[in-house]
């Protein structure tokens, strides 16, 4: 907003008007979100500094052009790829305090940031399952397993919409992912609530060995990737393998067949509590079915009579070893940068990863402070998690989320916690995107936008600029702003003309989710 | 697996060319594969009436021998085998010699997880889970035939069948019916339309999406000449209600429309009987009465076209020889494919017959003495005129079995 200062004294035009309502807008915006859903908690109040926005409307010395209607790109990249969705507000206050320092707010935010959120607290509450134990969940769900995958569906995507620690939950998907567990497996239906709590949410932004090691503890991957059946001379290579493969290394990763066997055997005896148990699936060492005979994993010795200390050896090894930051670096750089990242972005990642041993702060952080960070725009799609969760949050949505939306997650490929294969859900587009994904996503914006998609609901006048926003230029203008950041061309503009009146304009708002240029994540 | 041996030398994802015309016939076979979600218990749907043991291990759930007018006995097919009294759907396929059973046959993997036997059946690679692609979807990626209808390939239901995953997008739809935008049609017409002006606009400079759009308007399109809605299937076919007989119904209207569908994939659930499973009648012959009349409509709605459709039927593993205590069976090994069309060698019960004695079993279970891949590969080479069966299925030199021509 600053070049409006610079610029010359004019007549106020409708644009400006436009343009002042957009401000006034985002002033209110960051009021409401005072109240309830602000993204910043404790030192850094969530206001525009007034003098910012203020001259313009004041001084009456706002010039009428299009860049005046366009957000910063800087801030529009940051705020759609470190966040699920610019909310109203949060892509003008990120433009005023800087895009390093909004990371390194996010990235600093805990647990205590979303304590006084009441709309997503209360919303929570009502979900049980997120906090249950394996015992619990299996007292009350055994013959309702669609509740568990329910809840946990609904938990995430609450906390995409409304927690102010955007980038931490964008982070937890990104490890829900690379340490995928298919929540339909048997009964791992009873196990995967507390991985989810207890692996990736507390660990995601902590040092990678400890995330590692409870992955390594957590009888939901234990479950998942058969390792309770691996015993000593009848192993079972499924979780050794896919450890070094996907958890670490990567499947160029300098280890052979022979180091799977070995790895096989260090973890025979890791299992967990059976389902008739007092604690059914928790974490147990089965020292009986322990193979205590020395192993030798990629040239680390383990002696005879190891016994869980073996693993722990070879986690220690793996979470430092230089495969390991490259590869995880690289997905990281993937996930946030481009479907091909430059090699010095990753690059970077891994220098921070060895800087601090592992600290993801630090990793995370390296990487997308990059020059390379803010170069990439246009370069990712939003996934369908991100594509969903993102409308809600840029149409000012009231969500309870519902069946029909988790229908939509299914329609577009990507159900949460529903990935069979033990790699995640793809995260280069050509994988992932096809017709009928994207079909699905024109139908969610519509039924978005018209209200009917059940336990959610938008207001959509309170979209509209007053007054002057009726006029169909500056509504489509508007609403091209708060959901691509810039203003469409006269050609695309001339297109949508006919939906541009009060009678169309959810129809107005579902073209924009549909369009193109929403597809793209900043 | 060494992962160096698997290397398939493509990209992860290829893109898909601007449309060929339209409606042209694929140059082999339709294929139509069935997946029977749970495990079928193989044993009493082809059922081994000549094999003492099976009755001495089944005593509550076995299918009576074949006797003329009992409706409650096996169907004879040979001197050996015979069909269970609820899959009379099959019976006139049998006759007209499009029916090839074969038995004894599944994926070699000893695992008795359903997730896992499905994912490898799936993939096409028994005990690799780190292939990412399924057997359907590098089928379609090494046989260029030119065919760029959005149709190619099709996964009735919600989610892309594992099987389909690959570079060659497939399209996946819960029904044909429902392929379009929400809302009154002429409404839906004017917002695609609007839709279609904006992914051709010049600031959309993502070729994908641009193709994406492309491909839902033709597909929009093509459907609209299926006539979905309205539509009845020929030679009195009825097709049982539920998704699997409104599914195939529609794999059928696709067919004749001749939308240029090669794949199409399909389940049936509800198999894994390890209570209350019953005999000829109950819970398991409802399931069978359910594919057999949807199978055997299938084969009568098409009529002469059945000369080049291929539909196969597969499940992740049987289930064990002899019965549990709760009135069902506990999972198992080898199991029963059913293979229709005017491709097959038709008549017979292929495979070999390991035998029920428990000598002849596999941890209790039906040893396996045919190989799934086997039979895919012969479907694949002799009726889909695709040779890269080593790219198809990695590491895996498939034996001929004589079940299609």
């Amino acid at each position: 907003m600053t070049q409006i200062v610079e610029t010359s004294l004019k007549k106020l035009t409708r644009r400006d008007m436009l343009k002042i309502s957009l401000a006034a807008t985002a002033l209110a915006g960051c009021s409401r979100l005072r109240d309830s859903t602000r993204i910043v908690q404790g030192n850094s109040p969530a206001t525009i500094p007034t003098a910012l926005i203020l001259p313009a409307i004041s001084n009456n010395s706002g010039a009428a052009t299009a860049d005046n209607l366009t957000a910063d790109p800087l801030s529009w990249l940051a705020v759609n790829r470190l966040t699920f969705g610019p909310r109203t507000g949060d892509v003008a206050r990120v433009q005023t305090m800087g895009v390093d320092a909004f990371i390194d707010e996010q990235l600093g935010l805990d647990d205590s940031a979303d304590k006084s959120n009441p709309v997503l607290n209360e919303r929570l509450a009502k979900l049980d399952v997120p906090k249950a134990s394996p015992a619990e969940i299996r007292a009350k769900y055994d013959a309702k397993r669609g509740e568990v995958f329910q809840q946990m569906q609904t938990a995430a995507i609450l906390r995409a919409v409304y927690s102010q620690r955007q980038l931490y939950e964008l982070i937890v998907d990104f490890w829900s992912n690379h340490f995928n567990i298919y929540i339909a497996k048997g009964n791992g239906f009873v196990l995967k609530p507390t991985d989810d709590r207890e692996v990736i949410r507390k660990h995601a932004l902590g040092k990678f060995r400890d995330l590692l090691g409870a992955s390594a503890h957590s009888p939901a991957m234990l479950f998942y990737l058969d390792n309770q059946a691996n015993r000593k001379g009848k192993p079972d290579e499924n979780y050794a393998r896919e450890l070094l493969e996907l958890h670490t290394l990567g499947v160029d990763g300098g280890y052979s067949e022979k180091d799977v066997v070995e790895l096989a055997r260090a973890l025979t005896g890791w299992s967990i509590s059976g389902i008739d148990s007092d604690q059914p699936g928790e974490f147990q060492f089965r020292a009986q079915q322990h193979d205590d005979s020395e192993k030798n994993v990629m040239g680390v010795k383990l002696p005879a009579k190891g016994g869980l200390k073996d693993v722990e050896t070879i986690l220690d090894m793996l979470a430092d070893h230089p495969n390991t930051m490259k590869y995880i670096c690289g997905k990281i750089a993937k996930r946030f940068i481009s479907d091909s990242p430059p090699a010095s972005v990753v690059q970077k990642g891994v220098a921070a990863w060895g800087a601090s041993k592992g600290d993801l702060k630090a990793v995370f952080g390296a990487i997308l402070h990059s020059d390379e960070f803010k170069q990439s725009a246009g370069q990712k799609l939003k996934r369908p998690f991100e594509f969903i969760a993102g409308a809600c949050r840029s149409l000012g949505a009231d969500v309870n989320v519902g069946r029909l939306m988790l229908e939509y997650f299914r329609q577009m490929g990507q159900p949460l916690f529903f990935w069979q294969p033990p790699n995640g859900y793809p995260d280069v587009k050509g994988a992932w995107f096809e017709s009928s994904s994207l079909l699905a996503r024109w139908n969610f914006g519509l039924q978005l936008a018209n209200g009917s998609l059940p336990g959610n609901t938008v207001d959509i006048t309170k979209l509209m600029p007053t007054g002057v926003g009726r006029i169909s230029d500056d509504l489509i203008d508007s609403l091209s702003l708060r959901l691509l950041g810039s203003p469409l061309p006269a050609a695309t503009k001339a297109t949508l003309k006919p939906f541009a009146n009060d009678k169309q304009v959810n129809i107005l708002t579902a073209l924009l989710l549909a369009s193109p240029l929403y597809q793209v994540r900043g | 697996m060494l992962q160096s041996q698997l290397k398939i030398n493509l990209p992860s994802w290829m893109p898909r060319f601007a449309f060929a015309p339209q409606g042209q016939a694929p140059r082999g076979d339709v294929l139509v594969c069935v997946f029977q979600r749970g495990a079928m218990d193989g044993l009493n749907a082809l059922v081994p009436v000549g094999d003492s043991n099976y009755y001495r291990n089944r005593s509550k759930l076995a299918i009576a021998q074949p006797k003329t007018g009992d409706s409650k006995s096996a169907i004879a097919l040979d001197n050996f085998f015979g069909l269970h009294p609820a899959l009379k759907g099959l019976k006139p396929i049998w006759d007209a010699g499009q029916l090839a059973p074969i038995h004894a046959c599944g994926s070699p993997d000893p695992t008795r997880s359903h997730f896992d036997a499905m994912q490898y059946m799936e993939a096409g690679a028994p005990g690799n889970k780190s292939l990412g692609t399924g057997w359907l979807g590098r089928h379609l990626m090494t046989l260029n035939n030119g065919n760029t209808s959005p149709l190619r390939a099709v996964g009735m239901g919600t989610m892309l069948p594992s099987s389909l995953r690959g570079s060659v997008s497939a399209t996946v739809m819960k029904s044909i019916v429902d392929f379009h935008l929400k809302g009154n049609a002429a409404q839906a017409a004017t917002i695609q339309q609007t839709l279609m002006a904006m992914y051709a606009a010049p600031e959309n400079g993502d070729a994908l999406l641009k193709q994406s759009a492309t491909e839902i308007e033709a597909t929009v399109k093509l459907l609209s000449k299926v006539n979905v809605a309205s539509y009845s299937p020929a030679n009195g076919a009825k097709y049982p209600s539920g998704d699997f007989g409104t599914g195939m119904m529609q794999v059928a209207q696709l067919i004749k429309a001749e939308v240029g569908l090669e794949v199409a994939c399909i389940d049936i659930g509800g198999w894994d009987t390890h209570i209350n499973q019953g005999g000829a009648e109950g819970q398991m012959a409802r399931l069978l009465t359910e594919l057999g009349d949807t199978l055997g409509a299938f084969h009568a709605d098409l009529g002469d076209k059945m000369k080049s459709v291929l539909v196969v039927t597969m499940s992740e593993f049987g289930r064990r020889v002899e019965e549990n205590g709760s009135g069902g069976t506990d999972h198992g090994h080898a199991n029963a494919m059913f293979l229709l069309g005017g491709g097959v060698v038709g008549r017979k019960v292929h495979g070999a017959w390991p035998g029920l004695a428990k000598e002849n079993l596999d941890n209790g279970d039906l040893a396996l003495t045919t190989d799934y891949r086997d039979v895919l590969s012969e479907i694949i080479s002799k009726r889909l005129s695709n040779a890269k069966i080593a790219e198809i299925f990695p590491n895996y030199t498939p034996k001929p079995r004589g079940v299609v021509l």
